[in-house]
Order: C-alpha cells, then structure tokens, then sequence
C-alpha cells in the first residue's frame, strides 16, 4: 500500500526524474506545492507549458529563445560584424552575464565527439559558414571549452572559417582569478606562459 | 577496501550527476576499470584536468571489490596529449582506437602489453606519424594481443605456407589465408603475398620496430576495409568513431 495519495505519488514520481533530486527532496516539493501559499502550484505549472509551447532555437544563432530571430540577434546595438562561437547555450549566457561582450553569437549545441558519434555533420558548423558568407562578419571568436574535443570543434572550425577569408580568435586560456600557480596543472601553465601579453 | 595506484588511459569520460564523472580507464596492471571520481566536475585541485579522454596519468583508485565501479580518489597527469588536440583526424584515429580497446578489452583483465601498445600508438599519433598507416598496424597488433588474430602463416585448408604463391585470400568466418586453390568461398578478401607479409610482421615484431613498417597505398585500401570487418565481426557492432572519420573524409566510406 503506497504511503500517499495516488495523484501525489505521481507528482513527487515525475519530480524525481529532475536533475539532482531524488526521491526524499521529491516527496519535500511535492508536500511544499500542495500547502503553498497563493497561486504557486498553479502559476508555476502555466510556465511549465508556456515554457514547452513556445521556447525554441532562433533560426540565426541556435540559442533558446521565445521569439524567431532571438532578441540578441535583432538587436541593432550590438556589434553586427563579430560572431561569438559557443559550445551550448549555457555558454552564452555565462558570456551575457559577464557583460563582456557586445557581438553576437552562434551556438554550435555540441562539440566533436568520437566516441559518441558526433561529427560535423551533427553539429550547426554548415550554418555559421553561411552566416559569416551572408552577413559582413570581420571577427570570428571562438570561446569553446579547452576539452580535447572543444579543442579538436575550435581548430577545425577556424580552418573552415579562414578559408571564407574572416578573422579567427580564440578566447585566452590561463590561470583563473584568485587561483594559485600551486594547484595549476601543467598544460594550463605552459598555454598561460605561451598566451602571455606584454604588461599594460 | 584496496587503495591501488596505477598508470592508466582514460578511455572514456562522462560526466554523471551534479558534480561527479564516470571514467573509463585502461590500466597498466589491472587491465579496463570503470570508477567514479566524486566532485570532478567542481574540484580543480584534486584532479586538475587530468581525467579528460587520451590523458596518460597515474591514478589512484579504491577498489572493494572484484567487480563494478572503483571510486577514484586522485589523479596525476603524465600527458595530454595536446598535440592530438590541433588535428581532427589524429584525434579521430586516437579515439577510434580507444573505442577499440573500451570494447575488445574485458574488464580487469590485465594485458600490459595492449597497454604499452596503445601507449605508443598515442605518441606515434602526436609526433606525427601517418595517422592512416599507424593505425593499421596498431589494429593488427591489438587483435594479437587480444586473442583475435587471423593466421597468417599458412592456408586455413591445405596448410601451403604463405611464403608462396602470389595471391592469397583471408576469410574472417575461416579465420585466416586461404590459398587459390580453394575457389568460392564467400565473404574473403584478396591480399598479395606482400601485405600478407606485412602482415605477419606487424603481428611478430617487437614493438619499437612496429612503427617502421609501410603500408603501400594500394594494400592500405584491402587492410583497412578486412580489418574493420573483423573488428566489428568480433565486437558485433559498429564503431561510433568511424562516423566523424568518414565525415571528415579522413575513412573512405568504403571502411
């Protein structure tokens, strides 16, 4: 015999299929959207749908968005000539918050991955060539993670990218803010001493 | 609970929950192991980049048990490998010959040999050794160090050393050459007495002669298409990576 209430045994079911929770933190939301105050449980299942309706990839650069193209590619504001290249669209948003930088982007939803089966083919690479054929790009920037694969994605792109005749550059890589030489591993030395730059 | 401490591959790594990652490792001593390292994906001091896939690293595992997961405590990293890292199809080669070891090796079933085969082979790859050519003779060497290598000493049938002759077959379902005497038998592929040669050596030497050894460009095309066949015959499914080779151009799709 099931401890709770069929419905709420479905609900805290279908909570623990989320990311990082489990059974216990389940039963806790379940419990707390059942005796939450207002119009909690009601609102927040209307953006559940809402968010399913009408989220999607903007046809221009892959990133989510409720509306086609997204609001950063029609922004008129932004620098229309540099093109930011990310992994996943978590990428980009770590970039937006950083304020860091005024272009926009393509998101190319994944990286080369052999041992997944992932090749080109798979990837939005066909779709930034003919942005940056199309649109007046002067500066490709590519800020895709320095895993072996995101190195592999960076270096094969920028040969594609190249041979449209468009600048290519690769974020920096180095030691982080308030890290420690100590606790750097070697690779990540050698490329900071290689990128250095001459003291402002 | 055993603490071992181990130089290993890493063959294959994913990231599983919040903040941990499930690796897949080839060691020296204690052959393939699959264990997870809890708060990889946060801690940069403890593993400092050093459980990526190809990464060379002594690393330190529990192990409870004679089966399942080991819970990795610590790793050093020996190389990356960052010269694979400029060129899609080195890594594509490197990849596909992980996957090949991830599959054929069983676990924990020591084989140091494979190990310093494989080892090698990576640092062939990044010194730049023609990709194509090492590969093949890191595939024929693995199936001998594997249990599967064909024979390539005498006909399957009659027993005729492979010394004579000019044209030879080699059958996958016979498990070796087969001489022309014996026509119409499905399924075989043609190789002269040469790559036949070739072959046998690939399989004998030692291993620091390995990598001297050539394919010309017309026995590549009949080696590489008889060895995928019999790799994917033994693994019984395909290899994921041969799909980025072929898409990149760097496979024939014929392979």
């Amino acid at each position: 015999m099931p401890a709770y209430p069929p419905s709420l045994e479905r609900l805290i079911k279908h909570l623990s299929k989320l990311p990082g929770i489990g059974e216990k933190t389940a039963a806790r939301l379940a419990l707390y959207l059942l005796r939450a105050p207002g119009d909690l449980a009601e609102s927040l299942s209307a953006s559940i749908l809402e968010v399913r309706r009408n989220i999607g990839l903007c046809s221009k650069c892959f990133n989510l968005s409720d509306e086609d193209p997204c609001h950063i590619c029609t922004d008129m504001s932004r620098d229309l000539g540099v093109i930011c290249v990310v992994e996943e669209v978590g990428d980009l948003l770590a970039l937006e918050k950083a304020g860091a930088f005024r272009g926009r982007y393509h998101v190319l939803q994944g990286v080369l991955a052999p041992l997944e089966g992932v090749g080109p083919d798979n990837l939005r690479i066909k779709e930034l060539l003919q942005r940056v054929q199309r649109e007046t790009i002067r500066e490709v920037i590519l800020a895709i993670n320095p895993s072996a694969e995101g190195e592999a994605t960076a270096t094969y792109v920028a040969g594609l990218v190249r041979e449209k005749g468009v600048n290519v550059s690769q974020i920096a890589l180095g030691i982080p803010m308030g890290g420690d030489l100590k606790y750097t591993d070697a690779v990540t030395l050698r490329r900071a001493l290689d990128g250095r730059r001459e003291s402002q | 609970m055993v603490i071992r401490k181990n130089e290993a591959i890493i063959l294959r790594s994913r990231d599983y929950s919040e903040s941990d990652r499930l690796i897949t490792f080839f060691t020296k001593s204690n052959g393939r192991l699959t264990g997870i390292a809890k708060g990889a994906r946060r801690s940069k001091k403890r593993f400092v980049h050093s459980l990526e896939q190809l990464s060379y690293v002594t690393i330190a595992y529990a192990d409870r048990s004679t089966s399942g997961l080991v819970r990795i405590d610590a790793s050093e990293l020996r190389s990356a490998f960052t010269g694979l890292r400029g060129d899609l199809a080195r890594l594509g080669y490197a990849s596909l010959s992980c996957e090949m070891v991830l599959e054929i090796s069983p676990e924990r079933q020591s084989n140091s040999a494979l190990f310093s085969l494989l080892l090698q082979y990576l640092h062939q790859l990044e010194q730049g050794a023609d990709p194509e050519n090492t590969s093949l003779l890191f595939q024929v060497r693995m199936l001998s160090l594997s249990g599967y290598a064909p024979n390539f000493q005498t006909c399957v049938f009659c027993g005729q050393e492979a010394y004579s002759g000019k044209n030879w077959y080699v059958s996958i379902a016979e498990g070796g050459l087969l001489c022309t005497a014996h026509p119409g038998i499905h399924g075989t592929y043609p190789l002269s007495v040469g790559t036949v040669m070739l072959l046998r050596r690939a399989q004998q030497t030692s291993l620091t002669k390995l990598w001297r050894l050539r394919f010309d460009r017309k026995s590549r095309e009949g080696c590489r298409v008889f060895l995928l066949d019999l790799i994917r015959h033994h693994l019984e499914k395909d290899l994921k990576s041969l799909k980025l080779l072929r898409q990149i151009g760097a496979l024939n799709a014929a392979g």
